[in-house]
């Protein structure tokens, strides 16, 4: 029993190489690693797999990680890749900070980074950042949507999912939702701030007593568009999930531009949502990292202006919603 | 007459040594795959990586040992590295400018790990809560205290003097492991040659022979999670120098990798029993293996079920060496 034991170990350890394919190595291949902070949501996994179709157009070698979360585990992952001696690394940060040292240590190594989505802290080394407008696409989707209230009464009864407060995408979002709010002359009164820590269960919670303490909640921002399916239960559960054009439509924003997103907007039930341009983010992450590992120059931050997406112009800007063409692989 | 008997020399090997062999013949079945493993930077990376989490299962182990478990781990991180953080900011941070500001945010930190984790363990022993629950909601309050004092932002611009003596060498050796080194001779120290040590071990094998025996339970409860509380915080003072940053929201998935070092290191879930060197070697496989497959572009998905599987493997080893220790193989 204790000599087979050791070669148990051995027998996963190998059971779980064999079974994920071991790395080829083609010395010539340019190698870049890419480190994602989490796929939790749809985005992260359309955003890994766009950057992984940039690669492979290029014929580039993609080595990948995910840290669930976990700055430490990503920088350990980043130093693995530099073990490695990767040509140029992308890394998706957990938050501006805790990218720092990753940068430092790339740099250290003469391999060129690239941050996608996050932005570094002040007194970073040389990087290069890919990054959405999150407070002005947010800005101008709440815009969208209290021009969708039209002629209703004021001010509508509104109500805000802030995401994880750890995280700068969802503190710009809720800056940009205060921005329209406030320049929008009391036309919505926020009765509700729903913390989610991007999870539905809490989500579905808050949403649920929001609407049990506000009947009349006519106005609901999310600040990733993820949270929709706990919001429509919850709004179902209240009878306030329409169509618009309905008397109890509850007007609807989001951000993201996922595939739940993009049905909703075909089926009448959503009026605005911010898009990030996933395409271009990627495309500009691995044109960037890879003129960078030839020496060639890359502005410091190249920011995606992203799109405000709604039944306005759905049939010409869909084709940037990267949830249209995940919705149509989907059964 | 061939005596049964396992000599003293195959015993500790069994008792003290089989996580290092577990580790070694990991390094052989994957080295083929992965040759970077054995190159120098690649050996203090591992080791440099499994410092903070040796030093989170060191403080776990106490817990375990007295037959408990202190799942507040990701509060203690949380709520003792930001306000340390909040001290030793350099631009606004309370002691900005101040020559006072290590020190005093080392102590703040240290006293918050200590403080959370004896008041912890005084609910669990003179309220006779459970400490699941108690440390349940531990980790709750701690980490919504650290997110309502930060508004939830991560706190970065740390103290420069104090991210270049926690990020350098001595003797060639990086600081960080020195720290976690020096941390399990004191604990070993602690376990094996104080009365205190012995005290530990007695309300773990039996509580109730222990209070009538004379000990405190209360005291030595108190210590066991304090001195969990107090490991949590330095390992939180060593993660926010790796990282420069301190965050409200720390990864709560550590707490399992502490739990499983101290278990692949023979800590026994229902007290009474611990190993430092195990715990060490323990500390060691768990971060191998997440460095190595990492190294061989595996999902982080696989790395999950790979330590699963080390983890499995590790209990069932456990198993048969205390078969072994016990005289019963």
């Amino acid at each position: 029993m204790k000599a087979l034991l050791p070669s148990l170990l051995v027998a996963w350890a190998c059971l779980v190489t064999l079974s994920c394919g071991t790395p080829t190595n083609e010395p010539d291949q340019t190698t870049i690693g890419v480190a994602f902070e989490t796929l939790q949501t749809e985005y992260w996994v359309a955003s890994l797999d766009a950057m992984k179709a940039e690669m492979a157009k290029r014929d580039v070698r993609v080595l990948e990680a995910v840290a669930d979360g976990d700055p430490n585990r990503q920088l350990e992952q980043v130093q693995s890749f530099i073990a490695r001696k990767v040509d140029g690394i992308i890394v998706v940060p957990k938050d501006a900070e805790s990218v720092i040292p990753m940068i430092r240590a790339a740099n250290k190594a003469k391999i060129p980074i690239v941050l996608y989505n996050r932005g570094p802290g002040e007194g970073a080394g040389p990087c290069v950042t890919v990054v959405a407008d999150n407070r002005a696409i947010t800005r101008d989707t709440v815009r969208r949507m209290i021009a969708a209230a039209g002629e209703r009464s004021k001010p509508l009864q509104g109500m805000i999912l802030i995401g994880d407060l750890g995280d700068s995408n969802a503190i710009e979002r809720r800056a940009g939702f205060d921005e329209a709010i406030a320049e929008s002359n009391g036309a919505v009164e926020v009765l509700a701030r729903v913390p989610t820590e991007w999870n539905q269960e809490k989500a579905l919670a808050g949403v649920t007593n929001a609407l049990q303490a506000n009947p009349d909640m006519e106005f609901v921002f999310t600040s990733s568009d993820f949270l929709f399916p706990s919001i429509v239960a919850a709004l179902k559960n209240a009878d306030k999930y329409h169509p618009i054009g309905h008397e109890r439509h509850v007007i609807l924003g989001g951000f993201d531009g996922d595939a739940t997103a993009y049905r909703m907007l075909q089926d009448k039930y959503l009026d605005a949502d911010g898009v990030q341009d996933v395409y271009f983010e990627c495309s500009q992450a691995v044109d960037a990292v890879l003129k960078m590992s030839r020496g060639e120059t890359v502005e410091p931050v190249l920011q995606d202006p992203g799109v405000v997406i709604h039944q306005g112009n759905l049939d010409q800007e869909s084709h940037r919603m990267w949830g249209a063409q995940t919705a149509a692989k989907q059964p | 007459m061939i005596s049964r008997a396992p000599s003293s020399v195959v015993r500790f090997a069994a008792a003290e040594l089989s996580v290092a062999i577990l580790a070694l013949v990991y390094v052989l079945a994957v080295l083929p795959f992965c040759p970077e493993l054995a190159t120098r930077d690649q050996a203090f990376a591992v080791l440099l990586n499994a410092a903070p989490l040796l030093v989170l299962a060191l403080g776990q182990s106490f817990a375990l040992l007295i037959g408990g478990i202190d799942l507040s781990v990701s509060g203690v991180i949380s709520l003792s590295g930001v306000v340390g953080a909040m001290i030793l900011t350099r631009d606004d941070g309370a002691l900005a400018d101040s020559s006072l500001a290590i020190p005093v945010a080392l102590l703040v930190m240290l006293l918050i790990g200590g403080v959370a984790g004896a008041t912890q363990g005084a609910a669990v022993a003179y309220w006779e809560l459970p400490a699941f629950i108690v440390t349940m909601c531990g980790m709750m309050a701690l980490g919504g205290v650290a997110v309502w004092l930060t508004g939830g932002e991560r706190l970065g611009g740390l103290s420069l003097p104090l991210l270049d003596a926690m990020q350098g060498d001595w003797l060639h050796v990086p600081v960080m492991l020195w720290i976690a080194a020096a941390l399990a001779i004191v604990c070993h120290l602690l376990l094996q040659h104080t009365v205190l040590g012995k005290h530990l071990y007695a309300v773990g094998h039996n509580a109730r022979a222990a209070r009538v025996a004379g000990i405190s339970l209360g005291r030595v409860t108190c210590f066991a999670y304090g001195a969990a509380g107090t490991c949590s915080a330095l390992a939180a003072l060593l993660y926010t120098c790796r990282t420069e940053s301190a965050t409200p929201s720390f990864a709560r998935e550590i707490l399992l990798d502490a739990i499983g070092a101290a278990v692949i290191g023979g800590v026994s879930l229902s007290g009474g029993r611990v190993s430092v060197v195990g715990i060490v070697c323990g500390a060691l496989l768990i971060t191998l293996v997440g460095n190595s497959l990492t190294l061989l572009n595996l999902d982080y998905w696989h790395v999950l079920m790979a330590k699963g599987g080390v983890i499995l493997v590790a209990a069932l080893l456990d198993a048969a060496r205390r078969g072994v220790v016990g005289g019963r193989a």
